[in-house]
C-alpha cells in the first residue's frame, strides 16, 4: 500500500483551453508542460497567448486543488471546509493573495490573485523570437518561480493565522 | 493488522517531525528550540511504547471458549446466549432428569427430593448458563476494549503521519485539519438484563429475577439503552510543533478512555458479584436432607426406608 507521500508524488492534472490545442500538464512536483497543437503557436500573437495561457493555469490549478482534494485520506477529507470565523478570515485572506514568478530572461511573468485569477505578461516580440519549444522552457521557468512564491505566501499566511 | 507495526509508525513520526521542524524553523514558524529539535521530538517512541504492548484481544478467546464449554454443559432450557448473539448452545439432554427417572421410588421423602431437587434441577442448571454467559459477557467486554484501543492508536498514528506528509515539503492552499474518533466507551455497554428461571421451592418470590451484565456492543442481541456513540474530534496543524502537540493530547485522551472503561467493566463485575448474592437461592439447590442423614435415619420412613 503506498504510503499518502508517495500518492501526491504521483499526482498529475492536465487541462486544455477550451476550443483549442492549448493543454498543459502539472506534477504534484510543480513541473510544468504546455503542449501546443501542430502549428498553433505560429499563428498566436502575443495578446491571445496571454489570454490563453491565463484562462489555461486557472483551470490547471483548479484540477491541482481538485486531485490534491481528492488525494486526502479520509480522515482529512471529513474535516474539509471551515468550522469557525479564523478560518474563514484566513480563506478571504488566500483568496486576495498575490503571487507572481517570471523566466530568468524575464520575458514570461505569471501573475494570480488567490488560487483562479490569473495574469499572463510576455514581453513585446517573444512569440516571434521564441520557438514553441523555448516558449515552453521559459513559462516551465517562470510557473515554478510562481508556485514558489505563492507556496511561500500561503505558509506565511497559514503561520500568521493558525500558529 | 497495522497495529503491529505502531513502534515503526512512532519512529516514522519522530524522523518526520524533526524533517518538518527544520523547515518549519526555515520559515520563522514557532517555536524556538532551546534544546535543539532533535532533542525535542526524542520523546515519541516512549510515548507510544506502552500502547504497543496492550494485550491482544485475541488473547481472550481462549477463556471465552471455556466459558462456551461451560455453558454447553449447562444448557438445560434454552440455548440462546443472552449476550453473545454468535452463540447458541444446543440443549444438553444428558441433563434432563425428569419425572419418569427414578419412577420406582416412592415414599416421603422420594417425593420431597424429586420435588426439590429434581424437578427444579433443569433451572438451577439453566440459570447457571446464564450465570455464566453474564462472566462471559465481562470478558467480551475487555476483548472489545482492547480491539476499540488498537483501532483508536493505530488512526491517530496514521492521521499524525499523514498531517505530517501533508505539511511537509510543501504547503497545501486548505487549513491542515483531519477528524479522529474515540471508540473505546463505544464499544462496551450495559446490555440488557438476562432474566433467571424461577424455581421451586415454592418460597420463590413472585416476579423475574434478572442478572445484568456489561458486554461488548457489537455482540450483544438487545440493549436496554444505546451506548455512548463514538466522539469525535477534529485535531489540526501547520507545524510540526502543533501536529505533535495534538497527538500527545489524543494519546493522552484514549489513555483515559481505557482506564474509564476498565472502570465500567470492573462495575459490572461487581454488580454480577451482588446479583449472585441476591438471587443465591435461583442459582444453587438447598443441600438435600437426605444427605445429612443419620444412619439410623437414612433408614426410616423419613430416609429411604419402606412405609411403616
Amino acid at each position: 500500500m503506498s504510503t499518502l507521500a508517495e500518492r501526491l508524488d504521483s499526482i498529475r492534472v492536465r487541462a486544455t483551453v477550451p476550443g483549442t490545442e492549448i493543454g498543459a500538464e502539472l506534477r504534484h512536483s510543480g513541473e510544468l508542460t504546455v503542449t501546443f497543437g501542430p502549428s498553433v503557436y505560429d499563428w498566436l500573437d502575443e495578446r491571445n497567448l496571454e489570454h490563453f495561457m491565463a484562462i489555461l493555469f486557472r483551470l490547471l490549478l483548479a484540477e491541482w486543488v481538485r486531485a490534491h482534494r481528492a488525494a486526502l485520506p479520509d480522515e482529512f477529507r471529513a474535516a474539509l471546509g471551515p468550522d469557525d470565523q479564523q478560518e474563514r478570515d484566513y480563506l478571504a485572506a488566500r483568496d486576495t493573495l498575490e503571487a507572481t514568478g517570471a523566466s530568468a530572461d524575464g520575458r514570461v511573468t505569471i501573475s494570480a490573485v488567490g488560487l483562479e485569477n490569473f495574469t499572463v505578461r510576455l514581453t513585446p516580440g517573444s512569440v516571434r523570437e521564441l520557438r514553441e519549444q523555448k516558449f515552453v522552457e521559459r513559462t516551465r521557468e517562470a510557473f515554478r518561480a510562481f508556485l514558489d512564491d505563492q507556496n511561500t505566501k500561503i505558509s506565511e499566511l497559514k503561520y500568521r493565522f493558525f500558529t | 493488522m497495522s497495529f503491529d507495526h505502531l513502534m515503526k509508525h512512532a519512529n516514522d513520526i519522530q524522523a518526520k517531525a524533526i524533517r518538518n521542524a527544520k523547515i518549519d524553523q526555515v520559515k520563522n514558524a514557532p517555536p524556538v528550540y532551546p534544546d535543539g529539535i532533535e532533542g525535542y521530538y526524542s520523546y515519541i517512541p516512549s510515548m507510544f511504547e506502552p500502547f504497543s504492548q496492550m494485550p491482544d484481544p485475541a488473547s481472550y478467546d481462549h477463556m471465552i471458549g471455556n466459558m462456551d464449554k461451560s455453558m454447553a454443559n449447562l444448557c438445560t432450557l434454552s440455548g440462546v446466549d443472552p449476550f453473545d448473539k454468535d452463540h447458541t448452545c444446543m440443549i444438553n439432554t444428558d441433563m434432563s432428569l425428569g419425572a419418569t427417572d427414578m419412577s420406582d421410588w416412592n415414599g416421603k421423602a422420594a417425593n420431597l427430593f424429586k420435588e426439590r431437587f429434581v424437578e427444579p434441577f433443569p433451572k438451577y442448571s439453566q440459570n447457571q448458563f446464564t450465570l455464566v454467559a453474564t462472566v462471559k459477557s465481562g470478558l467480551l467486554a475487555y476483548q472489545a476494549k482492547w480491539a476499540a484501543a488498537r483501532r483508536d492508536i493505530d488512526e491517530l498514528a496514521h492521521s499524525v503521519e499523514n498531517a505530517l506528509d501533508l505539511t511537509g515539503t510543501q504547503m497545501f492552499p486548505d487549513k491542515n485539519k483531519w477528524e479522529i474518533q474515540f471508540t473505546v466507551l463505544a464499544s462496551i455497554t450495559a446490555v440488557g438484563a438476562a432474566i433467571l428461571a424461577l424455581g421451586t421451592p415454592p418460597t420463590s418470590p413472585v416476579g423475574a429475577l434478572a442478572l445484568t451484565a456489561i458486554g461488548a456492543y457489537a455482540q450483544t442481541r438487545a440493549v436496554d439503552a444505546p451506548p455512548d456513540l463514538p466522539e469525535k474530534r477534529t485535531l489540526q496543524g501547520e507545524t510540526a510543533y502543533q501536529i505533535t502537540n495534538e497527538m500527545t493530547e489524543a494519546l493522552n485522551k484514549i489513555n483515559q478512555t481505557i482506564d474509564a472503561a476498565d472502570e465500567k467493566i470492573a462495575a459490572g463485575f461487581a454488580r454480577t458479584l451482588q446479583d449472585i448474592t441476591d438471587s443465591r437461592r435461583h442459582l444453587i439447590a438447598n443441600r438435600p436432607a437426605l444427605a445429612d442423614q443419620s444412619s439410623t435415619e437414612i433408614r426410616g420412613y423419613d430416609g429411604l426406608g419402606p412405609p411403616q
